[in-house]
C-alpha cells in the first residue's frame, strides 16, 4: 500500500511538445484516483510515467515516501492490472493464478496456495479453482486475470483503458468488478479513461487533465455541482451541459431565449463584463406544468418550440433550437475543439421528468432557477459563479 | 450506426466480396469459403477465409483496438520487420465493431504444435525457438515497437535455415515509438518472461510433464532476455579502444554480420580529452546481411538464415571450381554456376525427398545440413545421397534444425470448417 506524489511533473517530448506540463497530485493511500480526459490530454503518459514506461522530463515521483524518477518498472512494484491478461487453457484456475508467484521462487507452496486461495476468496473464484478457464465465464476469467495481478502484493494497481478492449456486455460488468475488488482491498488504484461515466462511477476522486495541464481535481460530484471552468463543465455530465452566449444589461442577462434579473451574488461574479457564458445543466429545465406552484416565483420562465423528444423510459430529452447571437470570444474555439466541437450548439437540451407529455413540434414552458446557472468568463473559460454558495 | 467502411491493402476481389456488413460470428459456411485453422486461445474471435487463392486472419475487435493495431502493424511492415502483414480492415456499421484482416503466414508454427511435437529434452529446438523470440523483440525495440505482450501465443514461427524465424501476429497492445525508453523495453521483458513461462508450463501440463517442467520454464523463459541482452549490448555498446586496437573493432563487425546485421556506419571519435583512446560506435541496418549479399549476386530472395547458409554452399563451391580450374573465378560467375548446376537441382531433389512439402530452398538448406553432419560423423564427405536417404526415410541426425521438417505438416492445406461445426483439430 502506498501513497503516490506527483510533484511538478513534465513530459517533453523529442520536438519540445510539452505531453504533460507541470502535473502535481497527490494520490492518498487506499484511494481510486481517475485520470481521464479527451485523447491527447497527456492522461497515459502521465501513467506511463508513474509505471515506468516513460522518462519523466522533469519533476518528482514519489510512491510509498521513495522516489522512483529512475527505478526499473518492476522495481516500482506497481501492478498494470489486465495488461497481460492471457490464460493458460491446460493449467488450473489455481496455477493460472499462481505460476507468476511460483517463478519467483522466493515463497513456499504454502505461502503460495495461502495468497491465491485469499485472492480467490476476494474475487469469489474459490469453488472454480480445480477447473481450467475454458469452464468460466467472460466475467470469470477477467477476475482471473486479476487474481494475477492481486497476488503480487503490489504497492498500487494501475489500470490504461483496461474495458476499451472489451465487448459491450463484459465492459459495464468489468467496471463493477474493478470497483468491487479495488473497495475490498483498499488498495491504491490509478485508473485512466477517456469515458466521463466510468470516471464518475468509479473515482473517489478525478483528475480533468485538457492539453497536458490539471484542470480540476475533485470528487465527482464536485466536478459536476462545482467544474472549474468550461471545460470541465462540458466535459463532465452526459448529455453534456447547455452553453449559452449571454450579454449583461445592467442587472439583466439576456439569454437568446429569455431575459432576467440576475441573482445579487451572480450579478458580483460577472462584474463588469459585457458578455459571459451562461451553463445549464439539461435537468436544471423543467416543465412548467409539472413545477410545485410555491417554487414557479422563484424562477424564470420561457416558451419555446420542441423540436425533437427523446424518450428513454425512465427520463426524457426535448431539443430547442434558439437563435445564435453574433459574440466575439476568443479561447472559446478551443475549448470547443476539445469538447468535441459540440460545445455551443444552437439548441439546448431539456431533461425533462418521464411524466411529462410534450410532443415533437408542441410549444414548450419550460422553468428553471437562475441561482443554479453556472457562468463563465469568454475569454479564460473560468467558471465566475464558483465563488457564489449554491443554494442547498 | 456508422456506414460500413473498409480499407484494402491488397488486390483481392474475392475478399473484397466477402460479407462484412455481418458480424464475423454470424458468417455462415456455406457461403464464405472459411477454412479451419488450429489456433490457441485467443481473446478475441479469430476466423480464417480463402480468398484469390490466399488464406487469410480475420479478427473481430472493437473498433479503436482494430483501427490501433492496423497502424502498428503498418508501422512494422514499413519498417520490414517480422509481423504479419495487415491487409485491411473493416468498420462495421454497428457502434463499435471492426475486422482486422491479415495475410495469413504460411508454413508457420505455433509453437503449442510445435512443442507438443519436440521432446523437452530436444533442447536444439527450444533454443532455436528462444532465440528467434529474443532477436525478434531486439528488432521491434531497435525500430521504437514496444509490444506489451509478447508471449509464445502471440507469435508465430517459421523456419529460416538453421534457425526459426518469430514473427509478432498479435499486435493489440503495441505501441509504435519514434524510440524506445529503458523502460519500455525492461517492461517488454519482464512481461516475455511471464508470459513465455507461462506458455511453456501450459504445453508441459497439456502433456502430463506440469512438476517437470516447474523447475526449467522460468530458466527457458529467461533465456530469452540473456540473448536479447547479448544482442542488444553487441548492438549498442560503445566500447573505447587504443589507437591501432582495430583488431577489437573488426571482430566486433565479424561479430555483428554472423548474427545477420548488416554495417551501415562504423564511428571513432576521440573518447576524451586525457589520453588518445577512441569511443567505437556501429550503426547498423537491417538483419539481412547474409540475405542481401544473396540476393545482390543470385536474385534470390530468401530468409536471413538460409541465406546464411546458401552463402556458403556458393562460396565452398567456388573454391572447388577455381581449385579445378587453377584460375581465380570471379564472386558474380560462381554465383550463376552455383546457381544453376548446383542451388536448383539440389533443391528440387531435396524437395522431392522431402515429399514435395515446405519450401523448396528451405529443403536444400535442410539437405545440407544432414549432409554436413553425416560427413562429420564418419569423418569425411558422404556427398548428397546419404543425406537425401535420410531425408526421405525421415531419418536426419537427432538434433538437427532439419529435424523440424518433420515436426509438423506445414499449414499449407487446410480442411474447409464442416457444417456440424465438428472441425478436424489437427492435421495429420
Amino acid at each position: 500500500m502506498a501513497e503516490i506524489t506527483m510533484r511538478n511533473i513534465v513530459k517533453r517530448y523529442g520536438d519540445g511538445f510539452p505531453a504533460v506540463n507541470d502535473v502535481s497530485l497527490d494520490i492518498a493511500d487506499g484511494e481510486f484516483m481517475i485520470l481521464v480526459g479527451p485523447s491527447g490530454c497527456g492522461k497515459s503518459t502521465l501513467l506511463r510515467m508513474i509505471v515506468g514506461l516513460e522518462d519523466i522530463t522533469s519533476g518528482e515521483m514519489v510512491i510509498g515516501g521513495r522516489k522512483v524518477n529512475d527505478l526499473a518498472p518492476r522495481d516500482r512494484n506497481l501492478a498494470m492490472v489486465f495488461q497481460n491478461y492471457a490464460l493458460y487453457p491446460h493449467l488450473s484456475v489455481f496455477e493460472n493464478i499462481a505460476f507468476p508467484l511460483r517463478l519467483r521462487k522466493d515463497m513456499s507452496d504454502d505461502e503460495i496456495k495461502a495468497k491465491v486461495q485469499q485472492a480467490a476468496d476476494t474475487l469469489e473464484l474459490t469453488e472454480h479453482l480445480d477447473r481450467k478457464p475454458s469452464n468460466l465465464s467472460g466475467g470469470q476469467r477477467q477476475r482471473v486475470a486479476m487474481g494475477r495481478a492481486i497476488v503480487r502484493d503490489a504497492d498500487a494497481f494501475l489500470f490504461d483503458e483496461p474495458l476499451s478492449n472489451l465487448d459491450a456486455k463484459l465492459r459495464g460488468q468489468m467496471r463493477t468488478e474493478i470497483l468491487r475488488m479495488q473497495r475490498r482491498l483498499g488498495i491504491t488504484t490509478v485508473y485512466v479513461t477517456h469515458d466521463q461515466t466510468e470516471a464518475m462511477t468509479l473515482g473517489d476522486r478525478v483528475a480533468l487533465l485538457r492539453k497536458g495541464e490539471l484542470q480540476q481535481v475533485a470528487s465527482p460530484r464536485e466536478l459536476y455541482e462545482q467544474p472549474a471552468n468550461m471545460f470541465v463543465a462540458g466535459f463532465i455530465g452526459s448529455p453534456p451541459m447547455n452553453f449559452v452566449p449571454a450579454r449583461m444589461e445592467g442587472d439583466t442577462m439576456h439569454l437568446p431565449f429569455v431575459s432576467f434579473e440576475l441573482p445579487r451574488d451572480l450579478r458580483d461574479a460577472v462584474g463588469q463584463r459585457e458578455w459571459v457564458i451562461v451553463g445549464i445543466r439539461p435537468e436544471r429545465f423543467e416543465d412548467v406544468a409539472l413545477v410545485d406552484s410555491s417554487k414557479l416565483d422563484t424562477g424564470v420562465e420561457f416558451e419555446g418550440k420542441v423540436d425533437v423528444v427523446e424518450w428513454l423510459g425512465n427520463e426524457q430529452y426535448a431539443y430547442m433550437p434558439f437563435e445564435l447571437p453574433q459574440m466575439r470570444a476568443e479561447g472559446l474555439e478551443a475549448v470547443e475543439d476539445d469538447l468535441g466541437g459540440e460545445a455551443m450548439q444552437p439548441q439546448l437540451v431539456v431533461a425533462l421528468d418521464p411524466a411529462s407529455r410534450l410532443d415533437d413540434g408542441s410549444t414548450a414552458r419550460i422553468w428553471f432557477d437562475p441561482s443554479r446557472l453556472h457562468v463563465f468568463d469568454v475569454a479564460s473559460g473560468q467558471n465566475l459563479s464558483l465563488e457564489v454558495a449554491a443554494p442547498v | 450506426m456508422p456506414p460500413l467502411e473498409l480499407r484494402f491493402r491488397v488486390a483481392s476481389p474475392e475478399l473484397l466480396a466477402l460479407p462484412w456488413a455481418t458480424p464475423l460470428a454470424e458468417w455462415d459456411v456455406t457461403t464464405v469459403p472459411l477454412r479451419d485453422v488450429p489456433v490457441g486461445p485467443s481473446r478475441h474471435l479469430v476466423r480464417f477465409v480463402e480468398a484469390d487463392g490466399q488464406l487469410w486472419a480475420l479478427k473481430a475487435l472493437p473498433r479503436g483496438t482494430a483501427l490501433h493495431e492496423y497502424e502498428v502493424l503498418r508501422a512494422a511492415e514499413t519498417r520490414s520487420l517480422a509481423a504479419v502483414r495487415a491487409a485491411g480492415l473493416a468498420l462495421q456499421p454497428t457502434s463499435d465493431d471492426a475486422v482486422l484482416v491479415t495475410r495469413y503466414l504460411e508454413r508457420s508454427w505455433q509453437y503449442r504444435r510445435l512443442l507438443l511435437r519436440v521432446a523437452l529434452d530436444a533442447t536444439g529446438h527450444r533454443t532455436r525457438l528462444f532465440e528467434a523470440m529474443a532477436s525478434l523483440l531486439v528488432d521491434l525495440h531497435r525500430n521504437g515497437i514496444y509490444w506489451g505482450d509478447c508471449s509464445l501465443a502471440n507469435t508465430l514461427f517459421t523456419r529460416d535455415g538453421q534457425s526459426i524465424q518469430a514473427w509478432m501476429v498479435d499486435a493489440e497492445t503495441a505501441e509504435f515509438h519514434p524510440a524506445l525508453t529503458d523502460g519500455q523495453r525492461q517492461a517488454d521483458l519482464d512481461i516475455v518472461v511471464e508470459n513465455v513461462a507461462g506458455g511453456l508450463l501450459d504445453v508441459a501440463a497439456r502433456r502430463g510433464e506440469l512438476d517437470e517442467a516447474m523447475g526449467r520454464a522460468l530458466g527457458e523463459a529467461e533465456s530469452v532476455t540473456e540473448r536479447y541482452a547479448e544482442l542488444w549490448s553487441l548492438l549498442h555498446d560503445e566500447p573505447t579502444i587504443d589507437p591501432g586496437g582495430t583488431e577489437a573493432v573488426t571482430s566486433r563487425l565479424r561479430r555483428l554480420e554472423s548474427v545477420g546485421f548488416a554495417i551501415d556506419e562504423v564511428r571513432l571519435e576521440p573518447a576524451g580529452d586525457v589520453d588518445d583512446s577512441m569511443r567505437v560506435t556501429v550503426a547498423v541496418a537491417g538483419r539481412r546481411f547474409h540475405a542481401e549479399q544473396l540476393h545482390a549476386l543470385t536474385g534470390l530472395d530468401v530468409g536471413e538464415g538460409q541465406a546464411r547458409v546458401l552463402l556458403g554452399d556458393l562460396r565452398a563451391h567456388r573454391a572447388r571450381l577455381e581449385a579445378q580450374r587453377g584460375r581465380p573465378l570471379p564472386e558474380p560467375l560462381a554465383a550463376r554456376e552455383w546457381l544453376l548446376e548446383v542451388l536448383t537441382p539440389g533443391a528440387e531433389r531435396a524437395h522431392e525427398a522431402l515429399g514435395g512439402h515446405g519450401d523448396p530452398i528451405q529443403a536444400y538448406c535442410d539437405l545440407l545440413e544432414v549432409r554436413w553432419l553425416l560427413s562429420e560423423q564418419v569423418g569425411h564427405d558422404v556427398g548428397d545421397e546419404p543425406a537425401l536417404d535420410a531425408l526421405a526415410r525421415r531419418r536426419p541426425p537427432g538434433g538437427s534444425a532439419a529435424d523440424l521438417a518433420f515436426v509438423d505438416v506445414p499449414t499449407e492445406e487446410l480442411p474447409v470448417v464442416r457444417l456440424d461445426g465438428d472441425s478436424s483439430r489437427d492435421t495429420p
